[in-house]
């Protein structure tokens, strides 16, 4: 299998080693990975690709300015489920949409409807699936009102891991086996790491 | 001679028809059989599957901690993580077992039953503490015996003082 994996939400803490964090994931066998608070387009350990990333949070419209943030990839986050309306408004004014735990917590057909018609493809992140050595119940609930519509390709997911340190991180081969056991085909969960990152990460450069 | 042109044509006519309603109900019943085969195939396959004995594997990791971490910890944590995630019944089909650690060089070898590898991968992935220490467990390699896990664990060493 050709391994390109890529982790499209790395958001370093405050006291912790960026290029510790980029060792780590390098050696987890990631290609690219976008980082929170970067600025440019680099190559560090191995050939390992960094990003810059920035997330807005979406308040009903999107920003109008995007000025200085070519390359970068630009990303939405819900937090809310009533915010789940109209996303079509960000069809080209963005790369990825993140659903975040409590936007996912709250989650109903008429939101599941409205992301199936934006056609933009949606974050979700194994740290807010993970807590506690364990698996979140309330999260792992309402991921499987979502999951018919990513398996049958109404939705397209991309897994990323939030990780804030170097401990954050996953391996692809543990992430593609966690989804596979929640209940997503294999193809599906490796192309949630594979194929739709790196349909996004040439969407990149060329701009939204 | 216009009777039998008509006679003809009309004859024509109805050896298309034919044809293609034969080509028409071949399709039918080609994807029928092939329905029918398919099916029994997967029935004949998963009979086969139920009955197959069960095999070792042996996944070969390495952890990564600020601090050391005992085998005795690593290997209840291990269990506890697939026990809240897949049960009890599971955890003891899947037959886990902590069969090396070195402390060390903090690379281990986890012993299994071969139809729950990635059960056994999605669990280590959820590993994130043991005990108070963060810990972050990378699978390395999976083989079909303890001897070729070990010697694995020998070549990363030497390569490692090399």
């Amino acid at each position: 299998m050709l391994s390109t994996y890529v982790d499209l939400n790395v958001r370093p803490y405050r006291n912790v080693d960026l290029n510790r964090v980029l060792r780590i994931a390098s050696k987890l066998g990631y290609v690219a990975v976008a980082v929170e608070g970067v600025d440019v387009v680099s190559n560090e350990f191995n050939g390992l690709k960094v990003l810059p990333r920035v997330t807005y949070k979406y308040v009903g419209k999107p920003t109008t300015n995007y000025e200085g943030l070519r390359n970068h990839l630009i990303v939405y986050e819900i937090d809310q489920p009533t915010m789940i309306k109209a996303l079509t408004s960000l069809r080209g004014r963005c790369h990825l949409i993140r659903i975040a735990r409590d936007a996912l917590t709250g989650i109903k057909k008429k939101h599941i409807n409205a992301l199936k018609s934006c056609k933009i493809p949606i974050e979700l992140s194994v740290k807010d699936l993970i807590s506690s050595n364990s698996i979140n119940y309330t999260y792992l609930k309402n991921f499987f009102k979502l999951l018919p519509y990513i398996e049958r390709g109404d939705i397209e997911l991309v897994v990323s891991s939030y990780a804030g340190d170097e401990y954050e991180l996953i391996h692809p081969l543990q992430l593609i086996a966690l989804l596979k056991e929640l209940g997503l085909s294999e193809l599906i969960a490796t192309k949630a790491l594979t194929g739709v990152p790196m349909k996004i990460l040439r969407m990149v450069g060329s701009g939204v | 001679m216009e009777f039998e042109l008509v006679i003809s044509l009309i004859s024509l006519v109805v050896a298309l028809t034919l044809a293609v309603y034969t080509y028409r109900m071949d399709r039918r019943l080609k994807m029928l059989t092939n329905a029918v085969s398919s099916k029994l195939i997967i029935k004949v396959l998963n009979t086969l599957k139920s009955k197959r004995r069960l095999r070792k594997r042996y996944m070969v990791f390495e952890v990564l901690s600020n601090k050391r971490v005992g085998k005795g910890d690593l290997e209840h944590e291990i269990r506890n993580t697939f026990r809240k995630i897949f049960g009890d019944i599971q955890l003891a089909r899947a037959s886990i077992s902590l069969t090396y650690y070195d402390e060390n060089l903090s690379i281990g070898v986890i012993k299994f039953t071969h139809i729950y590898k990635y059960k056994v991968l999605a669990s280590l992935g959820v590993i994130k503490n043991v005990g108070d220490t963060k810990v972050l467990i990378i699978p390395l390699r999976t083989t079909g015996s303890l001897r070729k896990a070990l010697k694995y664990i020998k070549d990363k060493e030497q390569f490692i003082k090399h």
